[in-house]
């Protein structure tokens, strides 16, 4: 936790960053999702781009590309 | 008899797997309520083995139609006796693929695992230990590569066995904690909580797993940049991706529809292949018109302008859907189409759509109907479904002629270009406001979000391209052609008989002898006076404009070629003899007249689709201002036709797409609905100026 006592948010990390994820907050469907597709405590992500108009965001994880706007990045919280 | 489910997540091959396995012998149906294709199939090697395709998805939570399907289908909720499920496992990210295979296992099930795209695992360099990870799961799996078919043989052996052994996947530990806690959770808040430990469990287990069998490949470990990230950085570009996605969609909709492709003259490939069937299909027509000539006017009729023309009109969409679809799969295969809803999302969230609705909307402004078939590539049923609904609202190309009448009868003064772009600024925004209020009023309870995998670019294969084009081809002459062939009869049934064409008036009246009728006597011609009070407020509550709109659902352009017939007085042979006579030689010559000499027989039909269709004559039909007085109404019966129920051939490819009669009902109820209210307010608020 870099800033003081507020959490980092995947949404904060910059193309080329990455981060490991705490928790995941939000809603209960896009919450669900979000870990079904393998968003987990524990799982390193990191940041490959953002759309051309600046939202969603492209990240990968485990081998794999995903995409998720930003509100989605916000409720994933990094250590 | 065995019976396999073919499950696995998007993009792990699990198509190029069911071809390779089935071949030509698949029979696409429908699961029932949803759109949803069901795939089956006998599979090429055994014939003992039945195939079914199950939809493709990241795990078997029941909240999406596909995810509920899949779900049941496995755990035989649905009345489907699976003996074996064969799991398809996208090597490259065998993690978060093997979350759907816990999800199988849990089920107890007998499975195999497919273990797909081996070929990449190994370029990449990773070591995966099969025996071990078979092991450690108690299923036998299958290395393979679905898009050269290596390992299909192993595939359909290994099936065999375990249909024979009736072999159980192992009862992991986790299974039993998971029915653990999810008995204790009672409150929806504990449940959901339950759902996310339960997540969680799985993914450790995996974790767990993967460890101990699979060893990553350097380029995996250190994120080094792959070929598909390179292509990535040029088409989703900050800059760039915009310009080479419009880029994309103009070259796409030029080589289905463009009549002047790429500038050089000619017609696109689309519009070529169109024109050869239409060419072939005119020399079936004349042949076999040839051969009934003898029999009575009304057989004869019914033969050539009911059956034929029904058919004929199937086989000149059929064209433009391979060519559009050979396209869209291209961009399906290859990649391309995740990142388009990947640039769009932002604009289209706001719509309540996704980003993929852009190509069947864009589409719509060719034809309908290839656009409607387009519409089966979006991700989510919701989306599908609206955007099949709202695709038929565009200003397609048979809508133009009747545009082009109105702007150059009653709107003669006005300025062409912006009444032009008026008719696709309200078919937009009516699109836009129809997808927000279906959003709102139908699909409340679905937040929208976009967390979506991306999946690597690959070169697509010929064989798949061509298989997914020619199967949409089959599938909307098989469903939509009874539609479209049906609905032309009645309609030209209605249109060409009345009460005395059964009581022997009109056969005693004709001199042919025929038991038919003009247009202006016929069914129709009643119909549409018992049915014109209803567009009184619309401003066109005449029986003439309303039979228009009828008959306008065979073929759009029809609502012109109606009128010209229903206002006979205004299109007699000394008008045209007038009319044409004022011109040059070259003029006529344009226009169709051989040789640029005067043709009277040629006349009417030049008049109506040379003149009226482009709008070319200010003083066309001046009795239909009796009919239609103001500008307000004219207005209001373009947008009317518009958004109305689009032609038969549109309305058969959303039966297709949307499986359901209720639901293709619905549709056209949305749509009729949608022409009716804005109508009457162009009506209402053009008249107050």
């Amino acid at each position: 936790m870099k800033k003081g006592l507020k959490a980092m948010t995947l949404r904060e990390l910059k193309p080329g960053q990455s981060g490991v994820v705490d928790s995941v907050k939000g809603a209960g469907n896009i919450r669900r999702r979000v870990l079904e597709m393998g968003v987990t405590p524990g799982v390193k992500i990191d940041v490959i781009k953002v759309a051309p108009l600046g939202d969603p965001v492209e990240v990968m994880l485990r081998g794999y590309n995903l995409s998720l706007r930003k509100e989605e990045a916000e409720a994933i919280n990094l250590k | 008899m065995i019976k396999v489910a073919l499950a696995g997540n998007p993009n792990c091959g699990k198509t190029t797997l069911f071809n390779d396995l089935t071949g030509s012998k698949q029979h696409v149906g429908n699961w029932p309520g949803v759109t949803v294709d069901k795939k089956e199939g006998t599979c090429k090697k055994n014939k003992e083995i039945k195939i079914l395709d199950l939809p493709g998805t990241y795990s078997l939570s029941p909240y999406s139609a596909e995810e509920i399907v899949a779900g049941e289908t496995i755990t035989g909720k649905n009345g489907e006796n699976i003996d074996v499920v064969l799991n398809i496992v996208d090597g490259t990210s065998i993690e978060r693929n093997l979350y759907l295979t816990l999800q199988i296992m849990e089920t107890q099930v007998p499975m195999v695992i497919a273990l797909n795209m081996m070929d990449e695992v190994e370029a990449a360099g990773t070591k995966i230990d099969v025996a071990k990870l078979s092991e450690e799961l108690g299923v036998k799996i299958v290395p393979m590569v679905a898009r050269s078919g290596k390992g299909i043989d192993d595939v359909v052996k290994a099936i065999e066995e375990v249909a024979a052994s009736k072999a159980t996947p192992k009862n992991l530990p986790i299974f039993e904690e998971i029915k653990k806690v999810e008995a204790e959770a009672k409150t929806d808040e504990e449940k959901e909580e339950v759902e996310i430990t339960v997540a969680d469990l799985r993914y450790k287990t995996i974790d767990a797993v993967v460890s101990a069998t699979v060893k990553k490949g350097k380029s995996v470990e250190s994120a080094k940049e792959t070929k598909s990230d390179k292509i990535d950085k040029i088409l989703t570009n900050r800059f760039l991706g915009i310009p080479i996605f419009l880029l994309i969609m103009f070259a796409m909709y030029a080589c289905t529809f463009s009549e002047n492709f790429l500038w050089l003259g000619i017609n696109s490939p689309g519009m070529w292949l169109a024109g050869v069937v239409e060419g072939a299909w005119e020399w079936v027509v004349e042949l076999i018109s040839g051969l009934i000539e003898g029999a009575s006017p009304w057989v004869y009729a019914l033969v050539v302008d009911g059956i034929l023309a029904g058919i004929g009109a199937v086989l000149g969409f059929m064209p433009l859907v391979l060519v559009l679809y050979l396209l869209m799969s291209f961009l399906e295969d290859s990649g391309y189409m995740a990142r388009v809803a990947f640039i769009l999302d932002r604009i289209f969230r706001k719509f309540g759509l996704s980003g993929r609705s852009f190509i069947p909307l864009l589409m719509g402004i060719g034809c309908g109907v290839p656009a409607i078939m387009a519409t089966r590539t979006l991700e989510k049923e919701k989306d599908r479904k609206i955007t099949a609904i709202i695709t038929a609202f565009m200003p397609c190309g048979a809508k133009l002629p009747i545009f082009a009448m109105f702007f150059s009868t009653m709107f003669a003064d006005d300025n062409q270009t912006i009444l032009n772009y008026s008719i696709y600024l309200v078919s937009i925004v009516v699109a836009i406001i129809v997808s927000l209020l279906l959003n709102k009023l139908v699909y409340k309870s679905e937040a929208s979000n976009f967390i979506m995998e991306l999946p690597q670019y690959r070169v697509p294969t010929a064989k798949s391209v061509l298989f997914h084009g020619w199967e949409k081809v089959k599938g909307f002459g098989k469903k939509a052609g009874t539609v479209i062939l049906l609905s032309t009869i009645l309609i030209w049934f209605l249109s060409s008989f009345n009460v005395d064409s059964f009581n022997g008036k009109n056969k005693e009246a004709n001199e042919d002898g025929t038991i038919m009728c003009e247009m202006n006597d016929s069914f129709l011609a009643s119909a549409g006076k018992a049915i014109a009070p209803v567009f009184k407020p619309l401003g066109f509550g005449e029986w003439r404009p309303t039979v228009g709109v009828v008959t306008g659902w065979i073929a759009k352009e029809n609502v012109v070629v109606t009128f010209a017939q229903l206002y006979e007085e205004d299109v007699t042979q000394e008008y045209l003899d007038e009319f044409f006579g004022a011109m040059e030689a070259d003029e006529l010559e344009e226009l169709g007249f051989e040789g640029g000499e005067y043709d009277p027989e040629a006349a009417y039909d030049i008049y109506v689709e040379g003149t009226l269709f482009e709008g070319a004559d200010e003083n066309a039909l001046p009795t239909m201002k009796d009919d239609i007085k103001t500008k307000a109404a004219a207005y209001a019966y373009m947008v009317f036709n518009l958004l109305c129920m689009p032609c038969f051939a549109a309305v058969g490819a959303l039966k297709r797409e949307l499986k359901t009669w209720k639901a293709t009902g619905a549709a056209v109820g949305v749509q009729m609905l949608t022409a009716y209210i804005v109508a009457l307010l162009v009506n209402v608020i053009g008249g107050l100026f």
